[in-house]
């Protein structure tokens, strides 16, 4: 079987190479005289400018287009040819590199009809502006799935030099498939979602020692990477939508025609990287200015300017005007979705600098396109939130605040997500973690009732058996005949689960646990119970999985990340991510360069009795896939041999034993509670396998010991070997044994009336 | 068709209207008499039966009065309910008290009880014993068959005992004469379940199978009519109505499986399958009473779960008294619904009844 070498070996070889280099970096202390450097560009580099003219049909699928690029080659090295992608034929048929990577990975489903874009022309624009020459046209597929069209080459008849410009004209015509996969439409001429709908060019970058295109096939596992530029859309659609278009660009201009039941839109973009819009003619309209003034959150705003050493009019949010586009019937979630949409802009302009457009417009998707929802693009988002809902579950809070945040991570700093989707959906999800921890009681876990959510966790998993398994018929679920080979196996299905009729035989008001609540951060631990098969470095278009990626994408960054924020403390931390945002805003960084950032204003940190071996941990942590594992391995009181036993005060022979399972070295810090109420704190440098603590002929008894009683190390895999009582709590025992006995008894007794 | 010895004393509380029962081909050999009092039947009359039958309400409260009757059988079912229920409850205490017990920062059980609890601490406790919830879950299935299948014996005993009571015949109203009717009727029970399992199959087929996947074709997206429910409220209705529908299927079946069973009681017959056209002819003929008894009864059981819930979150009862007032409960309703049926199927019929 041919082996690949893991392509990102060097780039995790440098990143090695420039972590071992910390030490020697001085050590920036928190203090008074401390000021973050502005570095807040006022624009991007715009060297991917597009000027598109469009018209949807009246199918509401089908747009005929013509797009001219204006490129400037941004490096040194010439460029002989253009690179485009062209996502949209990841519908055009079964052939493509998306669907059959999917169907490798385990996964299934098609669009229910397919898409498409059809590429017309591709014509070179002299200086006038009138087309020069025709360019010729290459698909580019990846080996695995030669009938990929996702990505167009089109040689150049010279080459572009380094800092040399291209103008190519595009013809082209779009069939944006029903709602698949982040993009298209309801199927019945209403809702259109036009995301990867025009051709767009890759990056032209230094990557890995050599000048390149980076414009991979579109796949499942990750999503997308261009340059910025100023976008200049006109867009021709039916009368029925108009007032109800929601996209990346401010309007300039909205005129009847060209025909009759159609008008046109103008619109405008600068610095962004991409272009989507959403039509619904069933739009509810919402619009609301957010007011920084109204969301001030004094304490914070001063913590973030001492942080910084900025005044706190530096940092202070910008209003921005908030464009809710919602289906009618999800009115009542308006003032959640504009809600969640201000307490993110403040918070993130807070943190990570201002917010530099106009508009920010946030789409419901209708019901029939619900797979366009939680996306994101620059200046636009989809949410998504469903009847029913539980207050407390946070939706569409979350999910609001989490593709705003994108804005940020992946739209202002627009990192290449088809190799490190950790930089932006991870630094997201942990900013998304913060916002939500700030502004919002934790979420609840919930059950669905009839389309309604309801609090509460069943204590015991409703038994259930897959297909075609014989003990079906013990749960009256399901009744296979055996295997008689003569015979086409038979099978009835005698029972279908469905919520209601789990809800009766559970009764979950009486049975189940009725307030689990869960925590942002922690609920990402969920991520420890999985196998890290790779290191967070790895590109994520080659994780083993999409769990894997899940994984690597969004819960174990949030992991390291909070992780590292409580090992160097909030004022290093905030120092850190602004300034990776400012430096890199509007270009493309890299893993180093978030390190780098990092080494530069996380250093010098104190803690376990030390400086923090900030290089050692993000070596761990991010490089060499790591399993942070410290337990208590032994908590024992043992009457003391010969220690001064009087008549009614005994002595104790306190045993405490730490135990390091995994292979990630980090100082722990470690705490024994005395049978009095006192504790004593101590740090364990964590690098042998274990350590033994003795108290000898103690006269108190120690009720418990925590380690890593400030919970700072998130990414402890197991937390139940953390803390140790020295006589267990059964009264535990006895509630969680309780509510699995009522639980039984209810479906039991469901049981008994069944048949 | 004996008439033996009726006394005034001993007169049925059934109705004394006669219907002649065309088929009696399934009918068991009569047991003997009882050696102190037969069981005994008015004359027929031919009096208006629908002025003097009982309502279903008044039925149901029978049946209620039939169980509180039983106090021992009562005591025995809910000791029995909780006993069945125990093998998941030691499943989850014994991985409780390894891995949550020794917790040192975790709520203690009364606050994890009532208060919110943290879901880190779960987290933990499933990272340390990940299967804890789907083993507990597992042991739940012989016991789910045995549970049905001992529901077919309490359901016989209470009938018998109804029946008997219905009667007024002395004896049988022990403990060990509901498990003697029990032991009697069980294996015609367990005809009507064996019969009922291509029923449900149906119901399931029919909601869950090609004709449902065809309705829900038609009315949702992608296929559907776009205009109909391109909204997630019609299609909110539309699914849930499909899960409603599947219920009230299986309720049907099951009132139906109900009838037939009270109908063999009550006319002391073994054919199984006979006695589901009865039932079903019971039911056709009497949708009210039957839908009344039996909706009365559920509804009375959901309010005294709800007023259980209430008490235990306004704290005023321990939830440890759950574990044996809700079988309490739920077995007093079950078994008056189940008295209530019978009786609703003896009335009208004295000559099966005497038997």
């Amino acid at each position: 079987m041919p082996t690949r070498r893991w392509p990102a070996a060097r780039l995790a070889a440098r990143v090695l190479l420039g972590l071992s280099g910390l030490a020697a970096l001085p050590a920036q202390v928190p203090g008074e005289g401390f000021h973050l450097p502005d570095r807040l560009p006022a624009q991007s580099l715009r060297n991917a400018n597009y000027r598109i003219h469009a018209e949807l049909a009246d199918d509401g699928a089908t747009i005929e287009g013509r797009l001219v690029a204006d490129w400037r080659n941004p490096t040194e090295e010439p460029a002989g040819e253009l690179l485009w992608h062209v996502y949209n034929n990841a519908w055009a048929g079964p052939e493509s590199f998306f669907l059959r990577r999917q169907a490798l990975l385990g996964g299934s489903g098609r669009p229910r009809s397919w898409g498409g874009t059809e590429i017309r022309s591709v014509r070179l624009l002299g200086e006038d502006g009138e087309p020069d020459r025709e360019l010729s046209l290459a698909w580019r597929p990846p080996e695995e799935a030669p009938g990929d069209r996702t990505v167009l080459a089109t040689p150049l008849p010279a080459p572009v030099p380094g800092g040399g410009r291209v103008r190519v004209e595009v013809v082209f015509r779009a069939v944006l498939p029903p709602a698949f996969r982040r993009s298209g439409t309801d199927g019945a001429g209403g809702y259109v979602h036009a995301a990867q709908w025009f051709p767009k060019l890759g990056v032209f970058e230094e990557r890995d020692g050599r000048t390149a295109w980076t414009c991979p096939p579109y796949q499942p596992l990750t999503e997308f990477y261009s340059d910025y530029g100023v976008y200049e859309v006109e867009l021709v659609l039916p009368a029925r939508y108009r007032g109800r278009v929601a996209a990346t660009g401010s309007v300039l201009a909205e005129e009847d025609g060209p025909g009759p039941d159609r008008f046109t839109l103008r619109l405008r973009a600068e610095d962004v990287h991409d272009f989507a819009w959403t039509a619904d003619p069933d739009f509810l309209v919402v619009e609301q200015e957010f007011d920084p003034a109204e969301w001030a959150d004094p304490a914070e705003e001063q913590r973030v300017a001492a942080a910084l050493g900025r005044p706190v009019e530096a940092i202070r949010p910008r209003p921005t005007r908030i464009l809710l586009f919602l289906q009618p019937e999800h009115e009542e979630l308006g003032p959640r979705y504009l809600e969640a949409a201000c307490r993110a802009l403040r918070d993130f302009q807070l943190w990570f600098g201002p917010y530099p457009y106009e508009t920010l417009s946030i789409v419901d998707p209708a019901h029939a396109a619900r797979a366009t929802g939680g996306m994101e693009y620059p200046r636009l988002i989809t949410g998504g939130a469903r009847l029913g809902g539980h207050p407390r579950s946070l939706s569409p809070e979350s999910v609001t605040v989490h593709e705003f945040g994108h804005q940020y991570w992946y739209g202002l700093c627009g990192n290449n997500e088809f190799d490190h989707a950790w930089l932006d959906e991870g630094l997201n999800s942990w900013s998304q973690a913060r916002v939500l921890a700030r502004g919002w009681k934790p979420s609840l876990a919930t059950y669905r009732l009839l389309g309604r959510e309801r609090a509460g966790a069943a204590p015991v998993e409703f038994p259930a058996f897959p297909a075609h398994d014989p003990r079906a018929l013990l749960l009256l679920d399901r009744w296979d005949s055996p295997d008689l080979r003569f015979l086409p196996p038979l099978g009835l299905d005698l029972r279908h689960p469905t919520g209601l009729e789990r809800w009766l035989a559970e009764l979950p008001p009486l049975s189940f646990w009725p307030e689990v609540v869960q925590d942002p951060f922690l609920r990402r631990r969920r991520a420890l119970a999985r196998d890290w098969s790779d290191p967070l470095l790895r590109p994520t278009r080659e994780l083993i999985d999409r769990e894997m990626m899940r994984t690597n994408a969004y819960d174990r960054p949030v992991l390291v990340l909070e992780t590292l924020a409580r090992l160097i403390g909030d004022t290093r931390m905030t120092r850190v991510m602004r300034a990776f945002a400012e430096e890199y805003r509007f270009r493309h960084p890299r893993p180093e360069d978030f390190f780098a950032v990092v080494r530069r204003y996380g250093a010098g940190a104190e803690y376990g009795g030390g400086r923090l071996d900030l290089d050692g941990f993000l070596r761990q942590a991010f490089v060499e896939n790591r399993s942070l594992d410290f337990g208590i391995r032994r908590l024992e009181a043992l009457p003391a041999a010969d220690g001064p036993a009087a008549e009614g005060s005994p002595r104790w022979d306190v045993v405490l034993e730490l135990r390091r399972y995994g292979d990630f070295v980090l100082p722990v810090e470690y705490r024994l509670i005395w049978e009095d109420g006192e504790s004593e704190d101590g740090v364990w440098d964590g690098r042998d396998p274990w350590l033994r603590l003795r108290w000898t002929a103690s006269a108190r008894r120690p009720r418990a010991a925590i380690l890593d009683p400030n919970d700072r190390l998130l990414l402890d895999r197991s937390e139940e070997n953390d803390t140790r009582r020295l006589e267990p709590d059964r009264s535990r025992t006895l509630a969680a044994g309780l509510r699995a006995w009522i639980w039984a008894e209810q479906v039991l007794h469901h049981a008994g009336g069944r048949g | 068709m004996s008439e033996s010895g009726a006394r005034p004393s001993e007169e049925p509380v059934i109705p004394p209207t006669i219907v002649v029962d065309a088929i009696e081909t399934d009918e068991e050999t009569p047991p003997p008499a009882p050696a102190v009092a037969a069981p005994t039947t008015a004359a027929p009359t031919t009096a208006g039966p629908d002025l003097e039958r009982p309502g279903p309400l008044a039925l149901l409260a029978a049946g209620f009065v039939d169980v509180f009757a039983r106090p021992r059988v009562l005591l025995l079912l809910v000791v029995l309910s909780a006993f069945a229920a125990l093998p998941p409850a030691l499943v989850v205490a014994d991985s409780a008290d390894l891995h949550l017990a020794p917790l040192a920062d975790a709520p203690s059980g009364p606050e994890l009880l009532r208060g919110p609890i943290p879901g880190r601490l779960f987290q933990a406790w499933e990272q340390a014993d990940p299967d804890v919830r789907r083993r507990a879950g597992l042991t739940l299935a012989p016991l789910w068959l045995a549970a049905s299948w001992l529901g077919l014996l309490v359901c016989a005993g209470w009938m018998a005992t109804a029946r008997a009571r219905a009667l007024r015949q002395r004896g049988g109203h022990g403990l060990a004469d509901f498990l003697a009717g029990g032991g009697r009727f069980f294996f015609p029970f367990l005809r009507t379940w064996l019969l009922g399992l291509p029923l449900f199959a149906l119901a399931t087929w029919l909601v869950w199978g090609r004709p449902g996947a065809w309705l829900m074709r038609l009315l949702l997206p992608p296929e559907g009519d776009p205009a109909f429910a391109a909204g997630e409220t019609a299609a909110r209705w539309v699914e849930n109505g499909r899960e409603i529908v599947a219920l009230l299927l299986v309720f049907g079946v099951e009132i139906l499986l109900d009838l037939a069973r009270a109908g063999l009681v009550a006319g002391g017959r073994r054919s199984a399958l006979l006695a589901l056209f009865r039932g079903l002819g019971v039911f056709l003929f009497e949708p009210l009473r039957v839908l009344v008894l039996v909706g009365a009864g559920l509804t009375f059981e959901l309010l005294l779960l709800a007023v259980l819930s209430a008490l235990t979150d306004a704290e005023l009862l321990p939830l440890w008294s759950l574990v044996l007032l809700l079988p309490f409960c739920r077995q007093l309703c079950r078994g008056a619904r189940w008295a209530g049926l019978l009786r609703l199927c003896l009335i009208g019929r004295p000559a099966a009844a005497s038997r």
